[in-house]
């Protein structure tokens, strides 16, 4: 028999509004695995059964009163701590912010709560956001539920772990230079980043402004796509929010004949795993089979991404985080005056990867280097978006790894930053260019270990991007494969 | 010592919208601290900026009104810096792509009409205020004022003298309120100036620059004229002491005491501040189309100097009553409205810039916010024009208490019997007991003492209770003096 | 077609640079950037940083090499309007402006005194 954690989102809402089961019996199923594995894979920052069970039971009445229900009725969400959620805590996994509790809700939690979705919890990151494992959290990383002693991924790992895991069917990510798609591959799991704009900001506590796009992580695509469903749209207080509307999200799985496939030659040079490049190679295939025909492509400034992603996002991010001062918010360090009380606040609120943000983007906006660093990324950036939009004029998707390798070991990689930084090399693009992406799980390495195919898509192309993900998932026929219990 | 001032204006214009500059919080003096604040203007984790159009326009609007060159494309930009006021840490300001660049102020000097050019004017949001309290060892701080729509104004060193610097506020304050677009207030601080002073000495060895000084903290046109006054003098010392070495100083920032009248040195820059700017992310960049600029235009009246040279041909004025009349786009307005209701131009522009004037002064208004009905002065002018009603008796009578109650002038005069006599024998009667009782001064007259006619005057007058018209009075006298 | 040819470069760019500067990001720099950044840091981490920052720079120098058009220019997403009417809103409660200040007094924010203007 399938238990509620291991049913789809679809498949809970429609349960919930059918009065198959109640929203408690939804909760409580999540929260028992979920207090059970947390422990484990530090999935949760914020978890508060109570205020689980409250919102549940609140649900019920109303279904009990015979209420219109929203699309995610019942459904438990898990929310990256870069969201603003009243009533929880706001850490963004950063000393400085441990105390704070924002007293307004984010647009995508205000979408969230009129589709009558259960906000389950807090889930972990990186601090601010700035990281590809989850270690950079001021409290603790996020292990992965495939292999404890690895990675979840990041920034976005608790987020990720937690859907995998079956602690939540769904949960809302955030994607600066791969934050969603990264630790998707490699859980095994569907992140999707939306095109720029797509999804308000509004709420989502800035890391880079150009480049940070909300997003869904699912077990499979139409999940994914249901809750891109409820999340998108305009919101007046976002400047860069589109009016575009986004439709057919949720379109049929049919036949992709005529679809136009690229294979960007560049994202599969040296420093890929072979295993990745077979797995992902092993898709081409699929998609070929279901009518998609296939070309290659060459976007020769691919390898410009990570210099130009590590101008662009610090720059903005040294920007974004001189508000955390201990003026209105957060947590005071010492000082007499009111210069040194910036400095011990700031310094030691933050933990060494966002300092190191900080200061890498301090340098490039400093008069004497803006032109040769952040003015000439800005340049570059530009190029690659004019190369990226070339691409599209002959094929409608990209297909490409969504990461080099398999998910890293703890600790790997935690003492080389340049290092961390070109984990992100597959994954930047997109959010440098504003496009929409999705990593879909693509087969596993001999160890078992998740690996990820990207399908990238042009700028509000998130219909025929979730078309092709949705006919590679239903032909690859790989089924979810779920971790094994901890500690067993 | 032959020198040459130049001061070039910053100055920073708070504008008057209904919400703030990026988020939907009133713009509004004076409530309790930290009670005009939301997540925007407050930076708080996760808020973003939203751009308030009609403050766009606004300052499109008065871009248009001094002539600048109006970009068609614009954008945002982050000034960094770290203060407590400053809520993100950084000010969203305009840097390389100005809203508007070029155009000028016309001052009247002298020698005519001087030009002073602009070099840009952009859009920026003020911060909050930082509550010093001497000896305390702390500061509070109270975010009201943050987010508010800011205009900042920036002249070229045009400026050639303290008096110009008044003169340059004072024209650009005027063209400011013609377009009701900001108070322009300085004592209540939505109209702040900085100057940047310093005086070219002409030497044998050519001109030696005295380097420039940016005064700060100065609430009235007064001390800005002060401060520079100040300041000129300080550089003429600076370089009897130093002599041309006085050019290798590094640029300062003064302060202004209102106390002593005296500028003080705040700080010595050895460097610009290193503010980071860069492309505000949030907010993409933005495109002035034809329907801003077409609403923008239709919000320029007509302007200060246009109106003072109407006033002058079409209404015969001085230029001195033209320019003062022109001073308050409102008192132009309420000018022509009682001039359009039948009054005499020039007794208008009298009455209005002199008793009607010191009413509004006394009561802290602008002449049109007096609630004296335009139609109603303009009765009063005529009934005085036409002699129904003595000068003084309007004066002392009618306008305090038309502006008091409403009163109607005609009325007034006829319930305070005010109404001039003009009847010759009523006056004929008071003449002939004038001369009666003062024939030493009748015979005066006689032999040609001119001046003895007043006294007889005065007698009528006096009999009268002043009601007697005084022409009329006279030229009774005069036919029976010298003709009896 | 399938599988795409190995790539002849690495797809990460060129993992060593030759430094384009003249001079290397050395501690002294570090302290600079921090104090414009607002950010103690301690000798030690000051040492740490000035390496991690000159490795990364040395890789992002490769920007350099890339060849633009004249006159790329920046970035326009939009085409569409971003901005707002003049309407008043809701402010937030007092209550909820200070809740999470680390020093206020019911009024205002209060923090340790100020001692020089802007000195940034």
């Amino acid at each position: 028999m399938t238990e509620l954690w291991q049913e789809s989102a679809r498949a809970l809402a429609q349960k919930v509004r059918d009065r198959e089961v109640s929203a408690l019996d939804v909760a409580e199923a999540h929260l028992a695995r979920a207090l059970r594995w947390n422990d484990h894979v530090g999935a949760f920052l914020h978890l508060e059964p109570d205020d689980v069970r409250r919102q549940a039971r609140e649900l019920d009445r109303r279904v009990a009163a015979g209420a219109d229900l929203g699309p995610l009725a019942g459904v438990p969400v898990a929310i990256k701590d870069n969201m603003c959620v009243t009533g929880m805590p706001t850490t963004c996994a950063s000393r400085f912010l441990e105390p704070y509790e924002s007293p307004w809700d984010a647009h995508a939690i205000t979408k969230l709560r009129e589709a009558d979705a259960i906000l389950f919890g807090k889930t972990n990151l990186d601090e601010f956001a700035m990281g590809s494992s989850t270690e950079n959290s001021a409290f603790g990383p996020t292990r992965n539920p495939y292999a404890l002693d690895r990675t979840a991924g990041g920034s976005s790992g608790g987020s990720a772990a937690a859907v995998a895991a079956g602690l939540v069917p769904l949960a809302l990510g955030s994607d600066t230079g791969g934050s969603i798609r990264q630790p998707a591959a490699f859980c095994g799991i569907v992140g999707l980043k939306p095109s720029y704009g797509v999804v308000s900001r509004y709420g989502l506590v800035a890391f880079a402004s150009s480049l940070d796009q909300i997003g869904p992580l699912a077990r499979d695509v139409d999940d994914a796509a249901l809750l891109l469903d409820v999340i998108g749209g305009h919101d007046p207080r976002d400047a860069t929010s589109s009016v575009h509307s986004l439709k057919d999200l949720n379109g049929d799985v049919g036949s992709l004949r005529g679809m136009r496939i690229g294979i960007p030659t560049e994202y599969f040079g040296e420093g890929l795993a072979p295993e990745v490049r077979a797995a992902v190679g092993a898709a081409h295939a699929t998609l070929t089979g279901r009518g998609a025909t296939v070309t290659e492509v060459s976007l020769p400034l691919t390898k410009f991404g990570i210099a130009v992603y590590y101008i662009v996002a610090p720059s903005e991010a040294s920007s974004n985080l001189a508000r955390y001062d201990g003026v209105r918010f957060g947590t005071r360090g010492d000082g007499d005056d009111v210069s040194s009380m910036f400095q011990t606040s700031r310094g030691d609120g933050f933990g060494p990867e966002v300092k190191r943000r900080i200061l890498l983007g301090t340098f490039a906006l400093s008069s004497g280097y803006y032109d040769a660093y952040y003015g000439r990324a800005q340049k570059v950036r530009a190029a690659l978006r004019a190369e990226m939009e070339a691409a599209f004029d002959d094929v409608d998707v990209l297909l490409t790894p969504t990461t080099p390798t398999v998910a890293f070991e703890l600790g790997e990689k935690a003492q080389d930053p340049l290092a961390m930084y070109l984990n992100d090399v597959l994954t930047v693009s997109a959010n440098l260019c504003g496009t929409p992406a999705i990593s879909v799980p693509c087969g596993r390495s001999s160890d078992g270990m998740p690996i990820g195919l990207q399908l990238i898509g042009p700028r509000f192309g998130e219909a025929s991007l979730l078309r092709v993900a949705r006919a590679y998932e239903n032909a690859a026929e790989m089924g979810y494969r779920w971790p094994a219990e901890p500690g067993a | 010592m032959k020198y040459r001032v130049l001061i070039g204006m910053e100055v920073h214009l708070q504008l008057r919208t209904k919400s703030k500059m990026f988020c939907r919080c009133p713009v509004r003096f004076g409530a309790p601290p930290n009670t005009l604040t939301c997540p925007v203007c407050l930076g708080m984790p996760g808020a973003l900026p939203v751009p308030n159009r009609d403050a766009m326009i606004r300052a499109i609007a008065l871009a248009r009104a001094l002539d600048c060159d109006i970009a068609t494309d614009t954008k945002f930009d982050r000034k960094n810096y770290f203060y407590p006021d400053l809520p993100k840490g950084y000010q969203i300001s305009q840097f390389d792509r100005p809203l508007a660049t070029g155009g000028c102020v016309e001052i009247v000097t002298e020698e005519g009409i001087k030009r002073i050019r602009l070099r840009r004017i952009h859009i920026e949001e003020d911060v909050g205020k930082n509550i010093h309290e001497d000896g305390s060892k702390l500061s509070r701080v109270d975010f009201n004022r943050a987010g508010t729509p800011l205009v900042e104004i920036v002249s070229e060193p045009d400026i050639a003298s303290p008096e110009e610097a008044h003169k340059y506020l004072d024209a650009l304050r005027a063209v400011v309120r013609y377009l009701d677009i900001s108070d322009a207030n300085m004592q209540e601080g939505n109209l702040r100036c900085e100057p940047n002073v310093n005086i070219h000495i002409e030497t044998e060895d050519g001109v030696v620059k005295t380097p420039i000084v940016e005064v700060k903290n100065l609430n009235s046109m007064r001390n800005v004229e002060r401060a520079a006054i100040c300041e000129i003098a300080r550089h003429q010392e600076l370089y009897r002491e130093l002599g041309a070495k006085v050019a290798d100083l590094p640029r300062s920032t003064c302060g202004f005491d209102d106390q002593t009248d005296k500028t003080f040195v705040m700080r010595q820059k050895e460097e610009a501040h290193d503010y980071r700017y860069f492309p505000e992310p949030d907010i993409p960049p933005i495109q002035i189309g034809s329907a801003w600029l077409g609403t923008a235009n239709d919000m320029v009246p007509e302007l200060p100097r246009a109106k003072r040279q109407r006033f002058a041909d079409d209404y015969g004025l001085s230029a001195y009553d033209a320019e003062n009349l022109c001073r308050e786009r409102s008192t132009a307005d309420y000018f022509e409205t009682v001039v359009k209701a039948g009054a005499a131009a020039k007794p208008t522009a009298n009455w209005l810039l002199g008793d009607v004037s010191f009413h509004a002064k006394e009561r802290q208004v602008a002449i049109a916010a007096l609630g004296l009905a335009a139609s109603r002065l303009a009765s009063m002018v005529n009934l005085v024009e036409e002699g129904k009603v003595s000068r003084k008796a309007a004066e002392k009578d009618l306008l305090p208490r038309m502006i008091a109650e409403g009163a109607d002038p005609a009325q007034l005069v006829t319930d305070l019997g005010l109404a001039q006599v003009d009847d010759s024998s009523v006056l004929e009667e008071a003449a002939r007991q004038a001369i009666a009782q003062n024939p030493k001064a009748a015979a005066d007259f006689r032999a040609g003492k001119e001046k003895a006619l007043n006294a007889l005057k005065g007698l009528v007058m006096r009999e009268t209770r002043g009601k007697a018209n005084p022409t009329v009075v006279e030229s009774v006298l005069r036919n029976i003096l010298e003709t009896e | 077609m399938w599988p795409p040819p190995v790539g002849s470069s690495d797809f990460r760019g060129r993992l060593r640079a030759v430094n384009l500067r003249a001079v290397g990001i050395t501690t002294d720099e570090v302290r600079r950037i921090a104090a414009l950044a607002r950010l103690r840091i301690t000798d030690q981490e000051a040492e740490s940083l000035a390496g991690d920052l000159e490795r990364i720079v040395q890789y992002i120098d490769q920007l350099a090499e890339v060849e633009l058009p004249d006159e790329a220019d920046s970035l326009t997403y939009f085409d569409q309007d971003v901005h707002r009417e003049d309407r008043r809103g809701e402010c937030l409660p007092k209550e909820d402006v200070l809740r999470n200040a680390p020093e206020t007094d019911g009024e205002y924010f209060v923090v340790p005194q100020i001692v020089d203007k802007d000195d940034s």
